[in-house]
């Protein structure tokens, strides 16, 4: 039976529940490899398609390790054919493992969220007049857009300084912004023990500026900190 | 501070699209079989798209059961002025 993986913590913390149900309500188990223990389920493809639903379920049982430890979430659908092929992977990887949960110990992942995308950039609707002055609105309106870009890129970096300063996040981790991106966002490591004085740090520094919209997500498990790529 | 300066908590669809961001496209990569990477495509922008139909469902879903069960483990979003 293929093993469905939802995340990787300590050896010796708590198992799951024997009640705790994972994606498609498969019973969610503890499967143990030098030093490290995974939680995992049966599932009986190789293949999980995504869904919202699964996606929540698959997110729950790592809420459910946080409970206990720290975890290394796994990203979704990451399925090994079988427990001894898990094991095999998790005792291969087991240094970089080490190394990701030693990074996130004891602390979760808030998202920084800043929203740009109802400002005003640029005046009025497009000028029918002529072909130059619609180009000139469209060049106003791409500079516009730009500052726009920008001033949310500058409030982004304050936010940062302003946590870092106050010694409440371990470390941060920039977002790309796509192009035509409506917002920008970073994601913050931030010690459990630090996560009021973090919002309280983040309500501070926004309170300076009141041209952003500033969302504060979490807490979640440090997924963004747990992203490295397979060896 | 102006009430305009953060948004509220409670945008649910945010915090959908938070979670499918994370769930489908972080986490530790440690199997070659993952099967939702496609080529490095933005998982967050392909997920919204699979999965917009589905998300007022699961919302009436979600608030279903915080009705039912007011400690249910949906995301919180933290409004820095409201805790």
């Amino acid at each position: 039976m293929p093993t469905y993986l939802y995340c990787i913590i300590p050896a010796g913390c708590d198992p799951p529940d024997g009640s705790r149900r994972g994606v498609d309500d498969a019973p969610v188990r503890e499967l143990s490899a030098k030093g490290l223990a995974a939680w995992v389920s049966d599932t009986p493809e190789m293949i999980v398609a995504p869904s919202v639903a699964r996606a929540r379920a698959h997110d729950n049982v790592v809420r459910d390790a946080m409970s206990r430890a720290t975890p290394v979430p796994a990203r979704f659908g990451q399925v090994l054919a079988t427990d001894a092929a898990a094991a095999d992977l998790l005792a291969q990887r087991r240094d970089s493992l080490l190394e990701s949960l030693a990074l996130v110990t004891g602390c979760v992942e808030m998202t920084v969220r800043i929203l740009f995308g109802s400002q005003r950039a640029g005046a009025g609707p497009a000028p029918r007049e002529s072909g130059r002055a619609y180009l000139h609105w469209v060049r106003e309106r791409q500079q516009a857009r730009q500052s726009v870009a920008d001033q949310a890129e500058f409030l982004r970096a304050a936010l940062a300084r302003a946590v870092e300063d106050a010694g409440v996040v371990r470390e941060i981790r920039w977002a790309r912004v796509a192009p035509g991106a409506q917002s920008v966002e970073s994601a913050h490591l931030v010690p459990r023990t630090l996560l009021v004085r973090h919002r309280d740090v983040v309500r501070a520094a926004v309170e300076r500026d009141h041209r952003m919209k500033v969302m504060l997500s979490g807490p979640w498990a440090p997924y963004t900190f747990c992203a490295a790529s397979r060896e | 501070m102006s009430d305009d300066a953060l948004e509220l908590s409670g945008d649910d669809r945010l915090v959908l699209g938070d979670l499918l961001n994370h769930v489908l496209d972080k986490g530790i990569v440690i199997s070659g079989d993952i099967t939702i990477s496609v080529a490095d495509i933005d998982l967050i922008r392909v997920g919204l798209g699979i999965y917009i139909t589905a998300i007022q469902s699961e919302l009436d879903h979600a608030a279903a059961q915080e009705r039912a069960t007011p400690d249910a483990h949906v995301p919180v979003l933290h409004h820095p002025r409201g805790l």
